[in-house]
C-alpha cells in the first residue's frame, strides 16, 4: 500500500498578514493559481482556450500576459494528449496543472489518468506531480455532457488523489496543496459554486492538508457526510431544521478521512450520506460500507444514502433541480433516521 | 559517415548484446524460469542504432521489443536481468513485469501496455527541454499497430503545433499481434501520415543499423537546432511471434524466410567483414565474450529469490 502514493510530509503554510476579503469560488481558484505561479516557476498551465481567452470560466484571464506562453499554453482540442503531456512535463521536473474545459471531457483522457498517472509511481517509483482541474457538476442547465459528476469513476482507481472543495476558502488552500503534492491529483471545482459561493479568504497563500475532513457543524442527533454542492443543500436545510445535526464536509475523497467519519458516527449514532453524483456505485456506497463495518454496534438506524437519481443529467432546470437532485428528499430522510 | 573503426566495432558489440541476451532468455523461458517474453529478434538495429545516435541526456520512451535501448544505454545488467526475471533487485520491486519500467538516471521512461500512450508523454518531456532551452530531445518508439490509436494522432498533432523536439519512430514489423499491415492501415507507408500533421517524415531500412544511426543522427541534430517533431518509419519484420506463446502460424513462412535473410546482425557483419574492420575470428570472440558476461550475471540473478518468496519469508 505504501507504494501507491509518494509520501510527503505536510508542511503548513500560514498567512503572514491578516488581510482578507470576500471572494467568489472562481476568484479564489484564480487567486490561488496566480499566487502559486508567482512563487513557483515550476508550475505550468496547459489547457484548451486558457491563454488569450482566459479559459471558458475565465480562471486564467490575464495569466498569459503575466507569465508568458511557456507557462500558460493553449492545447488543441485534446484531453488524452494533454494529460499524457503533463506526465512528461512532470518527469521533466515541472508541476503542470491541466485545465479540463469541463470535467465531462475527462473521459477522453481516461487511459492516461488510470494507467499512466495513477500507476507510474507504484510501478517504477517515479513521482507524478500533475494536477488536473475539473470544472464539474450540474445545476447550471448544462445537460448530459456539461454537467456530469464523475469523481466516483476515478475514486475506484488506486493511485489518484481526489480533492473536491465546497467553498472558496477551502478551494484556495486545497489547490495549493494539490499542486505541491508529488502525486496525481484530480481537483474538482463545482461550476454552480463558481459564482454563487462566497467566503472570506486571506489575501496571502495558505494550504490545507489533503485527506482531512472539516466538521462544519457540530451536532448530536445525526451526522450528514457530504462534499461539494451537497454541502450547500444541507446548509439550506439546517436553516429550517431544529435537530442537532453534525455536518461533515469531506473536502478530499482520496485520501478519505475514514477516522473522522467513524468518530462522528460513534458520537451521533446515525448517518446520512448526501452527494450530487448519482447513487449507484457512488462515493456514498463506500462511505456507507466503512460506517457499517466500523460502527455497527453504535448505529441506532440504518445508514442512509441520498444522491441524484441514476439517469444522465437532464437539461431543463426544473427536472434537474426537482427530480434529478436529491435536495427535496433531505427532510424526509432526516425525519426517518431520527425517528427510527 | 564519419564513424571510426573502433566506433563501428562498438556498435557491433551493442547490436549483438541484446540478441545474445534474448537467446538466453528464450532458453530460460522454455525451462520455465521466465514468465513471458516479447521478442525483438531481427529488429535490434532500430533500438540500438537510434540509442547509439542519441546523447545520454536525450529522453527515450522504448517499448517491449526494445531491449537494445536498455543495453545500449548500458544499464546495469544485474539490475536489468533481475527486473526481467521478476527477482528482487530489479526496477519495480516486482510491481510490474519485464520492460514495464523506467530509469530516470538514464533518461528512459517506462512504457505501459496501452501502445500509443507514451507518445504524449514524450511531448511533455520534449516541451520541458524546450522551455529550459536544454537542447535535449525525446525519442518515442511505437509499432505499426499503435498508429491506429487515438494517442498517436493527438501526440503527433500536438507536437506539430507546439514545434516540439521529438522523434517518433514507428517500428513497422508487419504485424500487430496477428493483424497484418493491410488490415491495420490503408496508406502506402505509415510515414505518409506525417504530411497530414505538417511535419517531416522519412523512411529507413530498420534492418540496417548504419542507416538507422545516420538518420537519427541527422534528424536529432536538426531538431536540436530547430525544435520540431519528426516521424520516422523503420521498415522491419517480426521474426518471432507477438510473444512466445502466440507463435507465428498466422505469418506466411516465405515472408519469415525472406526477412531472415535481412537479419540486421548478419548484414552488419558483412559490412564490417568487407571493410576488414573485423574478422570471422573476432566475431566469434566478441560472441563468446558477450555470452560469458551474460552467464556470469545470470548465475547471480538466477539464484536470487523472487519477490513472492521474499514476502513469504518476511
Amino acid at each position: 500500500m505504501k507504494d501507491v502514493f509518494l509520501d510527503k510530509k505536510f508542511e503548513k503554510i500560514s498567512t503572514s498578514s491578516n488581510n482578507k476579503k470576500e471572494l467568489r469560488f472562481v476568484d479564489s481558484i484564480k487567486n490561488s493559481l496566480y499566487l502559486k505561479m508567482k512563487k513557483d516557476k515550476k508550475v505550468l498551465l496547459i489547457g484548451q482556450d486558457i491563454a488569450e481567452y482566459g479559459g471558458v470560466f475565465k480562471v486564467t484571464e490575464g495569466f498569459l500576459k503575466e507569465f508568458g506562453r511557456d507557462r500558460v499554453r493553449n492545447t488543441p482540442i485534446v484531453e488524452s494528449g494533454a494529460i499524457g503531456t503533463a506526465l512528461g512535463l512532470s518527469l521533466g521536473g515541472y508541476k503542470p496543472v491541466v485545465e479540463l474545459q469541463f470535467a465531462d471531457f475527462v473521459s477522453n483522457g481516461f487511459n492516461q489518468i488510470v494507467n499512466n498517472l495513477a500507476k507510474t509511481y507504484y510501478r517504477w517509483g517515479q513521482s507524478v506531480n500533475v494536477t488536473l482541474r475539473l470544472p464539474t457538476g450540474a445545476g447550471i442547465g448544462g445537460g448530459p455532457f456539461h454537467s456530469q459528476s464523475n469523481e466516483s469513476t476515478f475514486f475506484h482507481i488506486p493511485g489518484i488523489k481526489i480533492v473536491y472543495p465546497s467553498n472558496p476558502y477551502d478551494a484556495k488552500g486545497l489547490l495549493l496543496s494539490s499542486i505541491d503534492d508529488p502525486n496525481p491529483v484530480m481537483f474538482f471545482e463545482h461550476k454552480a459554486l463558481y459564482r454563487s459561493s462566497r467566503s472570506i479568504v486571506p489575501d496571502d497563500m495558505y494550504n490545507i492538508e489533503l485527506g482531512k475532513l472539516k466538521v462544519l457543524e457540530e451536532g448530536t442527533d445525526l451526522t450528514v457526510v457530504c462534499y461539494g454542492l451537497a454541502v450547500n443543500w444541507i446548509k439550506e436545510y439546517l436553516n429550517k431544521s431544529n435537530y442537532s445535526i453534525e455536518v461533515i464536509d469531506l473536502r478530499t475523497l482520496v485520501p478519505l478521512d475514514k477516522e473522522g467519519i467513524i468518530n462522528s458516527i460513534k458520537k451521533t449514532n446515525r448517518a446520512l450520506i448526501l452527494h450530487e453524483d448519482n447513487l449507484t456505485g457512488g462515493i456514498g456506497a463506500e462511505i456507507s460500507s466503512i460506517i457499517s463495518e466500523n460502527c455497527f454496534e453504535y448505529l441506532d438506524a440504518p445508514v442512509m444514502r441520498l444522491a441524484s437519481i441514476d439517469t444522465p443529467v437532464p437539461f431543463t432546470d426544473d427536472i434537474e433541480q426537482d427530480i434529478y437532485f436529491p435536495k427535496s428528499k433531505i427532510s424526509d430522510a432526516v425525519e426517518y433516521l431520527i425517528n427510527y | 559517415m564519419s564513424l571510426s573503426n573502433s566506433e563501428l566495432k562498438k556498435i557491433f558489440y551493442h547490436l549483438k548484446l541484446p540478441r545474445n541476451i534474448e537467446e538466453k532468455m528464450l532458453l530460460l523461458l522454455r525451462q520455465g524460469k521466465l514468465s513471458k517474453w516479447f521478442s525483438g529478434i531481427g529488429q535490434e538495429a532500430i533500438a540500438v542504432g537510434a540509442t547509439y545516435a542519441l546523447k545520454k541526456d536525450d529522453f527515450i520512451l522504448p517499448m517491449h521489443r526494445n531491449l537494445g535501448v536498455f543495453t545500449t544505454r548500458e544499464l546495469d545488467l544485474e539490475k536489468l536481468f533481475s527486473q526481467l526475471m521478476g527477482k528482487e533487485g530489479g526496477y519495480t520491486k516486482g510491481r510490474d513485469r519485464t520492460f514495464h519500467f523506467g530509469d530516470m538516471q538514464n533518461n528512459i521512461i517506462g512504457m505501459i501496455s496501452h501502445l500509443a500512450a507514451m507518445l504524449p508523454v514524450a511531448n511533455g518531456l520534449a516541451l520541458s527541454s524546450k522551455i529550459k532551452k536544454q537542447n535535449n530531445i525525446a525519442v518515442s518508439f511505437v509499432g505499426d499497430g499503435s498508429t491506429s490509436e487515438g494517442d498517436f494522432h493527438e501526440a503527433l498533432n500536438l507536437a506539430a503545433v507546439w514545434e516540439l523536439p521529438v522523434i517518433f519512430i514507428i517500428e513497422n514489423n508487419g504485424y500487430g499481434l496477428s493483424t497484418p499491415n493491410k488490415e491495420q492501415f490503408k496508406c502506402n507507408d505509415l510515414v505518409d501520415k506525417a504530411k497530414g500533421y505538417g511535419i517531416i517524415g522519412d523512411i529507413v531500412n530498420g534492418n540496417d543499423i548504419l542507416d538507422v544511426y545516420n538518420m537519427i543522427k541527422k534528424y536529432s541534430s536538426l531538431i536540436r537546432k530547430k525544435p520540431q517533431p519528426v516521424l520516422i518509419e523503420a521498415k522491419t519484420f517480426r521474426i518471432r511471434g507477438h510473444e512466445e506463446a502466440s507463435g507465428v502460424k498466422y505469418v506466411p513462412k516465405k515472408l519469415i524466410d525472406k526477412w531472415k535473410k535481412e537479419d540486421p546482425i548478419m548484414k552488419f557483419e558483412k559490412v564490417l567483414l568487407n571493410k576488414k574492420i573485423i574478422t570471422k575470428k573476432s566475431i566469434s570472440k566478441i560472441n563468446d565474450e558477450i555470452n560469458k558476461k551474460i552467464d556470469v550475471v545470470l548465475d547471480k540473478v538466477i539464484n536470487k529469490i523472487s519477490h513472492t518468496l521474499q514476502r513469504k519469508m518476511n
